[in-house]
Formats: C-alpha cells, sequence, structure tokens
C-alpha cells in the first residue's frame, strides 16, 4: 500500500473519529440541555427560594386596659445580649471580657460556646436576653472594645395588676406542638413567639396577637442575608378592654384578707364587671418568663386552689342567698301573700325526718319578709314544698342562676338548678320531696357560682327591670348593651327588694350589725351560710360544733349577695368565703365594704372608648 | 548576549511562528476555566474534609506550575526528539508503575500512588501519552518494515501496559489506554475485519471485567437499576437542574458542598450549577475544538507517525473528556477519570501537560526544510530494534 494511500485511509478514518467524538459531544450537549433548561423548570420555584427568604416580623402584642385605660398588660422592652462568632476576636475571649462587665455563668458560657460550633459563623448567637438596663448600658458604652458583640431588644409580657388579675388576664407561654398543628399561623414557629395560654390572654389570643409581618430578604447560598428587597408592616394586635376598674379589682382581692373565696362586683345597669376576684392569686409575671417547677408544683398542690378562677369555676352551695329566687317563685305562684304566715319551731318534720332551722328553738310566726330578714329555714321549708322544685328552678333560670355567661373567659362552670327531670335523667330515680325542702335554702344539689349569683342580686336590683348578663371586655363597637325586659313581674322584685331591705337595715335582720352606714346610703342584700358537712341528731343534742372547732376545710362557706344603693341601686355585689364560717359576719362585711369602694369610686362612669394615649410602635 | 542565548530566542520566535495558535487559545482557556473552577470547589471539598480552606486552590497552582512549564516546553520540540522522550516516557512510566505494585501503600483499596513528600504521584497517568507516542512510532516503523512483527511487538507492548493498570484496578484508566490504542491501530489502517474482531474482543474483555472485578460490577448494577440511589449522581443533577441556564453564579453553588468529589470527578457538576448550561455548552465545545482541530491538523502532515500520534492524543483527550462529562451527566456508570485542565489533580495535570505538550510540537506548521523529510527509518531507535532485516 503507498503511502499517499494509507494517508487517504488515515484522513477517512480520522474524519470518522472526529465525526463520533462530535456525535458524543452532541449527546453530551443534549443531555446538558435537557437537566439544565428543560427539568431546570421544575426546580426553579425551589431555587428561587434559597434564594430569597421570607423572615416573618412578629407583631406587638396588643396591651390588656382596665376601664380607664390603666395598662393590666403591657409590652416590656427586654434588653439583652447578642453575639457573631465571626466578628469576634475569639468567642472565648470576648465571653471573658463581657463577663468583667455582667455576670455570665458557668452554664451560659457552656450554652453559648455550643450554640456557636452548632450554627454558621454569620448567625447571631444570644448570650442574655433580658438583662437591667444598668448592665446593658455599660456593655453599649464599652461596644467599641467588644467586637462581635451587639446589643438586642425584644419584648416580654408584664403584668402590672398584680396577683388579683391573673385569673382574668391569665398569661402567655411558648405555644406547644399541639398549638402549632391546631393554628397554622406561622407565627407559631417562630423561636421566642408566645401565646395565650390562660384567662383572657387565650380567649382573645388573635385578636391581641395581631398580623404578622414579613420581609423578604436575598440571602446566598449559605442563608447569610445580603440585603432586604421588601418589606411589609405587620399589624399590631388590637388593645383589649376590660370593664374591670383595677383599683376595684385591687381592692376586692385585698379585702378578703387571706381568706379564700371569690367576689363578683356588678355595675347593676349595665353588667359591666367592675371586679371580679379570686384568692388566693398567683403571679403571671412567672408564667409570661416561664415558670419554675417548683413554683408550679407549690401552685398546684396548694389546697386553696390559686390556679382556679373561683368566681367562675367554683360551684358553691349558695345556701340562704338561695331563698331570694325561692322567694320570688313562691310569691308569683301565689302560695306566699303578704298575708302568709307560717310557724316556725325550730325543725319541720316530714315522712319521719326532721329539717331542722338555724334557729334551734324556732322564730314563731313568720310572714315572708320576717323569714327572709332572718333567714328561716322553716319557712322556706314550707313555701319551697308547696312551690315545687319545678317552679324554683324556672324562677332561679329567669332570675340567672344555672347559666354560663360569654364573658370572655375559658373553662367557666355552670351552676347546678335541680328539677323533677333533672334527677330522672341523671340518677334514674323521681325526685324526693324532702330534696325539695333542702333545696328551699339552696343545700343539696342546688350549687352555683359567684358570678351567677352576682348576676341575680343585679336582676333583682336592675333599676329599669332588666334582665341584666354580665360583661367583662368592652366592644368597641357596641359599648352600650342592650337587655330584654326581667320576666318577672315588677310586683314580684319590689317585695323581694323590700325583703332583703330588712335584712340589712331592719335590726332583726341576719345582716344589720354590718349594714352600710357610709354618706347616708344603704345596701340591701342576703346572707348565706352554707354548710359543707352533714350534722348528726347526736351533734344536734350535745350541741352543734362552732366552725371554729372545725377544721378548716369542714367549716361552713360564707355568702352574701347586695346591692346599694337600696332605693337607687348601682352596684350589685356576691362574695363567697370558703370556709369563712357565718354569712353575716364574715361575707357581709367584705361585700359592703366592696359597694362602698365602688360608690365612693363611683366607677359607673362609662368606660373610655380608646386604651390610653397610642403606644410606641415597633419600627 | 551569548550565543547560547540567542539561538533559545530564536527557538522561543520560531515556536511561536509555527504553533497552532487556535489550539493554544484553546487549551489556555481550558486551564482559565479550571483555575476558576478550582477556586468555587476547592474550599468547599476542602471544608468538608477539614482541611484547610484554600488547600486544594493552593495544591492544583502548585501543580499547574510544572504541567504548564512542561508543555510549553514540550511544545518546543521536533518530531524526533518528541519520539526520544515518548520512548523514555514509556519507560519511566512503566518501572514507576511495577514499582507502585511492590512498595506503594494501598489507598482505598487500590495501589495506584507513589508517595513523594507532601505530593502524590499516579504513574498509570504518564504512561498514557507515553504509549501512545511509542504505538505511533512502532506502527509508522511496522508499516515501512515488518508488519507482523510490528503487530506482535505492538500487541505485547499494549498488553504489558494494559495489565499493569488493571491490576492496579484502574478500570477507568484501562479503557482509556485501550480506546486510544484500538483508535491508533483504527486510523493505522487495520483491515476492518480485524478491526471488528478487537472491537468484539474489547466487549469480551470488559465482559470479564464486570465478572471479576467486584467494584466495577457494584457500579456498573447501580447505574443499569433505576432504583437504586446514587448519592453522587443524585447531588450532581440536583446540581444541574438548580443551574439552570445562567447559573447561580460563581461561586453561588450549595451542591458542592454535599458532593464528595465537587474538586476532581464531579467538578462539571459545580460547574453546571454555578456557571449554567450556556457556560457548560461553551466548555463542551472547547473540548470539541481541540479533538477536531487536533484532528484536521493530524492530515495536513504526510508523516504517518505524526499523523498516528496526534490521533491518538487527541483521542484520548476527546474521550477522556466525554466519559467525565457522561459520567456526570449520569450518562454512563461512575469511573474515576478527571475532566481535563478542569478537575483537580497533580498526575493528571501532568499528564495531560506532557499530552498536550506533543500535541502542540506534532502540529506545529513544518518549516519547509524540515517537513520534506518524513520521519522515518532508524530516527530514535525506532527501527523495531532490526526484527524484520
Amino acid at each position: 500500500m503507498s503511502e499517499e494511500k494509507l494517508t487517504e485511509r488515515f484522513t477517512r478514518r480520522a474524519i470518522l473519529f472526529g465525526g463520533m467524538q462530535a456525535l458524543a459531544f452532541g449527546v453530551i450537549g443534549a443531555r446538558l440541555y435537557q437537566l439544565q433548561v428543560v427539568e431546570a423548570d421544575l426546580y426553579r420555584t425551589l431555587a428561587e427560594d434559597n434564594r430569597i427568604n421570607l423572615e416573618l416580623l412578629p407583631p406587638v402584642r396588643g396591651r390588656i386596659l382596665d376601664r380607664f385605660g390603666r395598662e393590666l398588660a403591657r409590652n416590656q422592652r427586654t434588653h439583652g445580649v447578642i453575639l457573631i462568632p465571626e466578628q469576634t476576636n475569639g468567642v472565648e475571649a470576648t465571653l471573658d471580657q463581657l463577663a468583667r462587665l455582667v455576670p455570665i455563668s458557668d452554664d451560659v458560657r457552656q450554652r453559648v460556646i455550643r450554640d456557636v460550633g452548632r450554627n454558621r459563623s454569620f448567625t447571631p448567637i444570644t448570650v442574655i436576653n433580658d438583662m437591667e438596663w444598668q448592665a446593658f448600658a455599660k456593655v453599649n458604652v464599652n461596644s467599641p472594645d467588644l467586637p462581635g458583640v451587639h446589643s438586642k431588644t425584644g419584648y416580654r409580657r408584664d403584668y402590672l395588676g398584680g396577683e388579683s388579675l391573673s385569673h382574668l388576664l391569665g398569661y402567655v407561654g411558648y405555644p406547644s406542638e399541639n398549638d402549632q398543628q391546631r393554628d397554622p399561623d406561622p407565627l407559631l414557629n417562630m423561636p421566642g413567639f408566645q401565646i395565650g395560654r390562660r384567662g383572657l390572654e387565650r380567649q382573645f389570643d388573635t385578636e391581641l396577637r395581631g398580623k404578622a409581618g414579613n420581609r423578604q430578604v436575598e440571602v446566598n447560598a449559605l442563608g447569610r442575608v445580603i440585603r432586604e428587597l421588601d418589606r411589609e408592616e405587620g399589624e399590631a394586635g388590637k388593645d383589649l378592654v376590660l370593664t374591670i376598674d383595677a383599683n376595684l379589682q385591687d381592692f376586692s382581692a385585698a379585702r378578703f384578707e387571706g381568706e379564700t373565696g371569690a367576689a363578683v362586683l356588678l355595675d347593676v345597669a349595665n353588667g359591666d364587671v367592675l371586679a371580679m376576684a379570686s384568692t388566693p392569686g398567683f403571679d403571671a409575671n412567672k408564667f409570661a418568663t416561664g415558670i419554675s417547677t417548683h413554683d408550679w408544683r407549690k401552685l398546684v398542690d396548694d389546697p386553696r386552689s390559686p390556679l382556679l378562677n373561683k368566681a367562675v369555676q367554683g360551684r358553691y352551695p349558695p345556701g340562704s342567698t338561695f331563698k331570694i329566687a325561692v322567694l320570688a317563685a313562691a310569691l308569683e305562684a301565689g302560695i306566699t301573700t303578704d298575708a302568709r304566715k307560717v310557724m316556725c319551731g325550730g325543725h319541720i318534720e316530714m315522712g319521719g325526718h326532721r329539717f331542722h332551722c338555724w334557729h334551734r328553738f324556732g322564730h314563731g310566726m313568720m310572714n315572708f319578709k320576717q323569714a327572709t330578714r332572718e333567714s328561716c329555714d322553716v319557712y322556706f321549708y314550707q313555701i319551697a314544698r308547696e312551690v315545687g322544685i319545678d317552679r324554683i328552678a324556672d324562677m332561679s333560670r329567669r332570675l340567672g342562676l344555672g347559666q354560663v355567661y360569654d364573658i370572655g373567659l375559658p373553662e367557666q362552670a355552670k351552676g347546678l338548678i335541680p328539677d323533677r327531670n333533672w334527677k330522672q335523667a341523671v340518677y334514674g330515680q323521681p325526685w324526693q320531696v324532702g330534696e325539695t325542702f333542702i333545696a328551699g335554702i339552696g343545700q343539696g344539689f342546688v350549687t352555683s357560682t359567684a358570678l351567677e349569683l352576682a348576676v341575680m342580686t343585679a336582676r333583682v336590683a336592675n333599676p329599669a327591670r332588666q334582665a341584666v348578663a354580665p360583661r367583662l371586655v368592652v366592644d368597641p363597637n357596641d359599648m352600650m348593651p342592650t337587655f330584654s325586659e326581667l320576666p318577672v313581674k315588677p310586683w314580684i322584685i319590689d317585695r323581694v327588694r323590700d325583703s332583703l331591705d330588712a335584712v340589712t337595715n331592719h335590726p332583726a335582720g341576719t345582716a344589720f350589725e354590718h349594714r352600710m352606714m357610709w354618706q347616708h346610703q344603704e345596701m340591701a342584700g342576703k346572707t348565706g351560710t352554707a354548710q359543707v358537712r352533714r350534722i348528726t341528731q347526736a351533734e344536734r343534742d350535745q350541741g352543734v360544733l362552732a366552725n371554729k372547732e372545725l377544721p378548716w376545710s369542714q367549716r361552713d362557706h360564707a355568702l352574701f349577695v347586695g346591692y346599694a344603693p337600696v332605693d337607687k341601686p348601682r352596684y350589685g355585689v356576691s362574695v363567697i368565703v370558703e370556709h369563712g364560717g357565718s354569712g353575716s359576719s364574715v361575707a357581709t362585711p367584705i361585700a359592703r365594704d366592696l359597694l362602698i369602694a365602688a360608690l365612693q369610686r363611683d366607677s359607673g362612669a362609662q368606660p373610655t372608648r380608646e386604651g390610653a394615649p397610642v403606644r410606641e410602635q415597633e419600627v | 548576549m551569548t550565543p547560547f542565548l540567542r539561538s533559545d530566542t530564536s527557538r522561543i520566535a520560531e515556536w511561536w511562528r509555527t504553533i497552532d495558535r487556535p489550539l493554544l487559545g484553546a487549551l489556555t482557556l481550558l486551564i482559565m476555566i479550571g483555575i476558576l473552577m478550582i477556586f468555587a470547589a476547592g474550599p468547599g471539598a476542602a471544608g468538608r474534609l477539614g482541611l484547610s480552606t484554600w488547600h486544594f486552590v493552593i495544591r492544583q497552582m502548585i501543580f499547574l506550575m510544572p504541567a504548564l512549564g512542561v508543555m510549553l516546553v514540550l511544545s518546543m520540540l521536533d518530531v524526533r526528539e518528541i519520539k526520544r522522550i515518548g520512548l523514555a516516557l514509556l519507560a519511566a512510566a512503566l518501572t514507576l508503575v511495577v514499582a507502585t505494585h511492590l512498595f506503594a501503600p494501598e489507598v482505598n483499596g487500590a495501589t495506584r500512588w507513589l508517595f513523594i513528600g507532601p505530593f502524590s504521584l499516579q504513574p498509570s497517568e504518564l504512561l498514557k501519552p507515553g504509549l501512545i507516542i511509542c504505538t505511533a512510532a512502532l506502527l509508522a516503523a511496522a508499516r515501512r518494515e515488518d508488519e507482523k512483527a510490528g503487530y506482535v511487538v505492538i500487541g505485547l507492548l499494549y498488553a504489558v501496559c494494559a495489565g499493569l493498570v488493571l491490576a492496579q484496578k484502574d478500570f477507568g484508566q484501562t479503557v482509556l489506554i485501550s480506546i486510544a490504542f484500538g483508535a491508533q491501530l483504527f486510523m493505522a489502517g487495520l483491515p476492518f475485519l480485524i478491526v471488528i474482531g478487537l472491537g468484539i474482543a474489547a466487549v469480551g474483555g470488559l465482559v470479564l471485567v464486570y465478572m471479576f472485578m467486584p467494584h466495577v460490577t457494584a457500579r456498573i448494577d447501580r447505574f443499569l437499576d433505576p432504583s437504586s440511589e446514587n448519592y453522587q449522581v443524585e447531588r450532581a443533577y440536583d446540581a444541574f437542574a438548580a443551574g439552570g441556564l445562567f447559573g447561580r453564579g460563581p461561586g453561588e453553588g450549595v451542591v458542592k458542598s454535599q458532593l464528595p468529589d465537587a474538586h476532581t470527578d464531579y467538578i462539571f457538576a459545580v460547574a453546571g450549577e454555578e456557571l449554567g448550561a450556556i457556560v457548560c455548552l461553551l466548555i463542551l465545545l472547547v473540548y470539541l475544538g481541540i479533538m477536531l482541530r487536533g484532528l484536521s491538523l493530524s492530515h495536513d502532515s504526510s508523516d504517518l507517525f505524526v499523523q498516528l500520534a496526534t490521533g491518538g492524543l487527541v483521542v484520548s483527550f476527546g474521550i477522556q473528556a466525554s466519559i467525565n462529562l457522561a459520567v456526570n451527566l449520569d450518562l454512563v456508570p461512575s469511573k474515576g477519570m478527571t475532566l481535563p485542565f478542569i478537575s483537580y489533580g497533580g498526575s493528571s495535570l501532568l499528564a495531560l501537560g506532557i499530552g498536550m505538550g506533543f500535541l502542540l510540537a506534532l502540529t506545529r506548521r513544518r518549516l519547509p526544510g524540515r517537513l520534506a523529510q518524513p520521519s522515518g527509518g532508524g530516527l530514535g531507535g525506532f527501527s523495531i530494534m532490526g526484527l524484520g532485516r
């Protein structure tokens, strides 16, 4: 084969190779196109996500204000220190320097070093979350010598009302995993974000929380923010205005002077809850900053249940205060008339069973006014029996017992107003006449809450004879609530009021000793002493033990419901002192003082429409 | 000015006049892309391996200098010198490969590296350009003298080289040597029947390798089984998809911090993510351009040795690039093969410098005086040791 031919063949074959290689590169190019152009579209959104991050800007939580705009819950600016590792000359050295200015515990030091190790070097690490202003200022003054140390300000929920308000306001806390699943708001996934966990904070959480703003930031592949592209301000949470008068609230709780119990003070005209106390209280701030296990156990294990809002969650036998409803029912049924009298001999027999009056030797002949003022049990056994439980229950409900009122508090209990159907449904047994006797004096099955008793009082006392319902939160769109007419005849109410007037202002009345004598104002009301134990015949024979001789948990509950002024009622109150003893001596003075305080402060003024001055916005 | 210096200057001037500038330009461009890519992928890989940030970047720069120096010096030589150096290189590389078998420690289950101070050398890389030059010289000599004996010598030489490299479990390198060798035989004008026979033999060899080399079996099985997950391949896939048309921008890639071989075998995936499809296609075109330019220059020459050597060098270069690219794009099963001038690796760079130095030297425009004389007959001892006489 000649050289020339060989060269020709080489050329042909080389071209073949070139063609094959070109083909191979063509295939590779096509594959590249498929991956990067065709399929890249599928990944496009993903890639954009990586480049642009959406960051939430948490809104400032709304405040909670009392009826005069006094702050009950606010957001306290917190001052803290963060550290950006990449800007420091060594994290340890910086912490040493910082420790010369503010104390840094070994725990904090270890946590910071651990967090630094776990994050990218440009991620800010919190050193101190909340510190004294003095210390914070010290760090700031020295900041030129502390590269990588920056100040951080945030917000902490601050409860100003003291322990007396904790049951109403509740508190905020970090959301649980359950909360995060139930509520899709992305704010809940933000570290450090708190939601309402109890009380009004929980019930009105959405309104108080506001709406998150956001900013779009461009980040590089490692997540470092390069610049802000867009910013959308959120909406701060709305302030919540309560009908509560913080001073009255304080006073109510304080007036219990260490006793356990509940009090509700209402404006009888519009149902505004001016005070709703439950003692003992607890410090909500402990919850906002994270309560220790020790403190938590102490609250939970306390037999006096400080965490319970007794005013709406505590169910108590109303005792003789229930006689208001029994009397109204008897008047309506025509069983009690002005002329009707009952003989009280200290007890009454029924089916071989003896029902005792609190007055061992009997009151003698009683009409309804006398019986009410002296709280004669025999009289009420007798008329209750004649009226029957169903009509008593009906009247009780019309007066506001046995109901839950939507005042914005979660977990409210409902008192029990028994009747024949109820007994049959729950126990599968017919109602016994003896049970009517006991119900007639507010014992046995009958229970009610302090709020229900306050509503009953307000309905009796309401000057416009309306079926008042309570409210705790002011609706800015409906400043003056309207109520329907009370479905009880005025003449009945008038007679009840007369009787209640006698309780406090007639020398024989059970509350006469602690009647109101303040600037010629008078109150009316009804005492109640609710037994929590059964008194045996043997004990009766030997003489009933005085409350002082009994252990605390077996003493009687002391109750009083009332209103003032007697002629033109403005304020209604209910007071329950758990195991306090006699209603006339223990509960009455508290109730009287609350009414005086209310009259003194003239809280009847309209609540302010807006809370207070425009507050500072987070920038 | 000494005469030596003057002659030296004239040599550089002649080099500049005769060198093929498109080829030189394309290689320079590749080297520059390579520098850019090691800056992009090096720190990430170093960070993942717990090395100092610039470990790979600095070392690659250190490797580049001798590789470029060797390339430039070799490109100044004439055809005769190339032959001699090619033979010497093959001899040296074979010795080193044997030494590797005897002395080298095992790394990742293979004995491929000799350690010289802080650096390691993979002699099988150097074998490639040496074998190509020698095969071309022997084929040219055999054509003139004794075909049969020539082919026997060539066959033995290939068998020894391929056997030694395969014994190092370096399957990719073996394939590359074999393809270049086959291409040279084919271009030398071997009858088609024999070519087909050799092709069948190659396929048979592949089957044997698949059956008896467990790591090859595993890789191929994994590639063929669509349900199996291959971490590297998937990350590379993500990288290309994330890059799109224009890429995330140099240095902005994410996948490189997850890809174990981002700085070596999978550097093209990093390029795909950071530079995008357009730049990647340009890189493809540069490789293809070098190939086609080399092949077209090869038949400007009438010297069979030059043609075969050029063809072999260009084919090995092009095949190496296309196999690496195909692996990156999940077109063929993964095998250890670098992307010429772009992947990190000292031995690879040095071998490429030598190979491309040879290519540049062989594709220089011949001066009229030198062109006339065919480079055959006894030059550099390539008369097949007097076998046919």
